[in-house]
């Protein structure tokens, strides 16, 4: 323990050097932005930061990207409660007791309790996350490929599982960014693999190209077909201010939020799991087991606490399997993977080892980015929220032209630009027929790193393909991928027996009516 | 009991229509599968070739593409599962008012044909033009595209955003943006002196 805190020590001392703690300002100021500008997701605006970072050294761009990916669970909040607009699906509960408390007049406390249940999440999270990174990284130190190659399934799986969707249409997503993933000169042959004689593709397909064309333009063609038409703006009163709780307000709501954040980190660690499934998870535990559970939903603190704390408490959550494994369990941690990547640092249990210095340098700029965007919420929400009314037909153009440059910066080719159009565009196809874009991102990025362990796997234990269910830690692993894959079964079943007795019971109460 | 398969024309129609993307994913996955087996494997010694992890992603691809094209025609969409988003749409309905007052959002194709021609026809014509030039004006007609009506202020947010740009990337970041060909380069060349681009 007194290892950590040291090294955390040093960490935040590393933070505080020029360009990593302006990496993270910026960061903090961009990433609350992008959750209130209309039409940006949270996800976009760490893939169009991306680029930005190729000039970077590695800790200053993760520090970027991850302050940004914090301070986008926490700005969405504002729009949510005093205009009745989520900025992300993640701030949907916060519509429900945020928008109403605002309406009876007190915008201010609403915008109180939200920081500070995003200061408590966050902190939660961050202090929760390096105390468990180290446990996590040394026992993934005894992994061998099989394992690897078992975890990566489980990753894979949980997301397509949890992902929102239909299950059919994300597996076929993740197929199809697995099979991109193999364009290109296979790595152990050095065979040609689905080329089509075009000599740039020899080097594959970037994941960059990807990502940026599916989220970026993709999200922007969907939203120009709906002519950008954004909810007009509805604001609930009062002037915008924050007030934050007493203390005695705050002991009240103990419980929330202890179970709130337990939920978060929980929801984090489980790839798939992401913010959105954390927030509404958290308020429907709440709505069953909160002690003013009667008066949810008329605007009390409580409903507004559980989705908050709970959306924060995720990030610490999603950051350990990716530092500890080089598992993403999110879109933005995918990206942040993906900046790993870029710069050629593969994440794993040997970061810890040989790059100490970067991770707790990443954990420590997690803890001031909590600090950070919470003292932008109270300070600069006024001037920040003003971004609302910024043409979104602007804003869009200004999207378009980021996913260009941050294309054509990667290998100055005009192929990869023909790129991010053809993954605009089929970004575009996924969102209009309900084809989830995370698990083909995910492909695309642990496709290589799964097709390797898989391979060596085979090679080094001649070809017994049960040799990932029969050792006991990547047979636990698989197992518990099949358990994630019949995930939506249960669900679905659980769902019907839900419906089934709601019906019974107002059929019930219709013939005691009667 | 779920509606016995073609059981009338509409039906039919519906469900053909319901599983059109599956079907196009179905015919890639299996084009794809055929280059597979193309892929000019060298002696392994009794391992696993390259075209190996291909052929299982492709396969598992179709697998799930009958499976969904089967259901859909077989149980029509009563057979479709309740998805996490339907679960979680359904709740915020339940607890938002406003939520269920809400008007399904109204589509407009054209712009979005337009839209996506005109960000075709950018690279198109990007090494043409030059980055400035071309970005500029696909910039101004997006916006114009996008239903935003005042036409000055598109012309000069686009100018500045362009200028902007250009001036980080090749400046300051050092990305070697296209200048155009002649006579359009003359304009980019004009600028790059303006800004102390070399």
């Amino acid at each position: 323990m007194i290892d950590i805190l040291h090294h955390l020590g040093l960490g935040f001392i590393h933070v505080f050097t020029m360009p990593h703690f302006t990496a993270l300002v910026v960061g903090l100021v961009v990433g609350m932005l992008v959750a209130v500008l209309p039409g940006l997701t949270l996800v976009m605006g760490v893939v169009l930061a991306l680029p930005f970072t190729y000039g970077m050294d590695i800790t200053t761009s993760i520090i970027l990207l991850t302050a940004m990916y914090i301070s986008g669970t926490y700005g969405g909040a504002f729009t949510s409660i005093l205009f009745h607009i989520p900025g992300e699906p993640i701030d949907v509960p916060l519509l429900w007791d945020g928008f109403p408390m605002a309406r009876n007049g007190q915008p201010a406390k609403a915008l109180g309790w939200t920081l500070f249940a995003a200061f408590t999440g966050g902190l939660i999270t961050c202090i929760i996350a390096v105390s468990i990174a180290v446990p996590f990284a040394n026992f993934a130190l005894r992994f061998d490929v099989p394992e690897y190659f078992a975890v990566v399934v489980f990753g894979l799986t949980s997301v397509v599982a949890l992902g929102g969707t239909s299950l059919v249409n994300a597996l076929i997503s993740l197929c199809f960014g697995l099979w991109l993933a193999t364009v290109g000169v296979d790595q152990i042959y050095g065979v040609d693999r689905f080329t089509f004689d075009v000599p740039i593709l020899r080097d594959g397909i970037e994941y960059l190209t990807v990502m940026v064309g599916a989220y970026g333009i993709g999200e922007v063609l969907s939203r120009l077909e709906t002519g950008f038409a954004s909810t007009p703006l509805q604001a609930a009163g009062g002037k915008i201010a924050t007030e934050l709780p007493t203390r005695s307000e705050l002991w009240s709501l103990r419980t929330t939020f202890a179970r709130s954040s337990f939920i978060g980190v929980l929801c984090g660690i489980v790839p798939g799991a992401g913010a959105t499934i954390a927030s509404f998870v958290s308020y429907g535990v709440e709505s069953q087991y909160g002690s003013r559970r009667d008066k949810l939903g008329t605007g009390i603190p409580d409903g507004i606490v559980a989705p908050q704390v709970a959306s924060t408490a995720t990030v610490g959550g999603h950051m350990v399997p990716l530092l500890t494994l080089g598992i993403p369990g999110s879109g933005a941690t995918a990206v942040i993977l993906g900046a790993f990547l870029l710069h050629g640092l593969q994440p794993g249990p040997m970061v810890f080892v040989h790059e100490s210095k970067m991770v707790y340098a990443i954990f420590a700029s997690m803890f001031l980015s909590v600090f950070g965007m919470c003292l932008l919420g109270y300070f600069a929400i006024r001037l920040l929220i003003k971004v609302l009314y910024l043409p979104e037909a602007i804003t869009s153009a200004f999207v378009i032209l980021f996913c260009v440059i941050g294309a054509y910066a990667a290998r100055n080719t005009i192929t990869d630009l023909w790129l991010i159009v053809i993954f605009g565009i089929i970004g575009y196809l996924f969102e209009r027929f309900r084809f989830p874009v995370a698990p083909m991102v995910l492909g695309i990025i642990l496709g290589p790193i799964a097709e390797q362990n898989f391979m060596t796997s085979m090679i080094s234990y001649q070809n017994h393909w049960t040799i990932f269910f029969t050792r006991p830690i990547s047979g636990t692993v698989m197992a518990l991928s099949i358990l994630a894959l019949l995930f939506p079964l249960i669900r679905h079943l659980l769902h019907r027996r839900k419906l089934k007795l709601a019906a019974a019971q107002t059929k019930a109460t219709a013939q005691t009516g009667g | 009991m779920p509606p016995p398969p073609f059981s009338s024309g509409f039906e039919t129609m519906d469900k053909l229509k319901a599983s059109a993307p599956y079907w196009v994913t179905l015919a890639i996955s299996v084009y794809l599968y055929y280059i597979a087996t193309q892929i000019s494997a060298p002696d392994t010694g009794g391992q696993l070739g390259p075209d190996f992890w291909p052929k299982a992603v492709l396969g598992l691809m179709i697998l799930v593409c009958v499976y969904a094209i089967a259901r859909i025609l077989l149980f029509g969409r009563y057979g479709a599962n309740a998805t996490l988003d339907d679960t979680l749409q359904s709740e915020a309905a339940a607890n938002d008012p406003l939520e269920t007052e809400a008007q399904p959002e109204q589509r407009y194709p054209m712009l979005l044909i337009a839209g996506t021609g005109l960000t075709i026809l950018y690279v198109v014509v990007f090494n043409t033009l030059g980055f400035f030039l071309d970005t500029f004006i696909y910039m101004t007609a997006f916006m114009l595209i996008g239903r935003y009506r005042r036409i000055w202020i598109a012309v000069i947010v686009s100018l500045i955003g362009s200028l902007i740009f250009m001036y980080v990337f090749m400046k300051i970041v050092y990305v070697s943006l296209p200048i155009g060909s002649p006579p359009f380069s003359e304009v980019s060349i004009l600028l790059m002196q303006w800004m102390g681009i070399r």
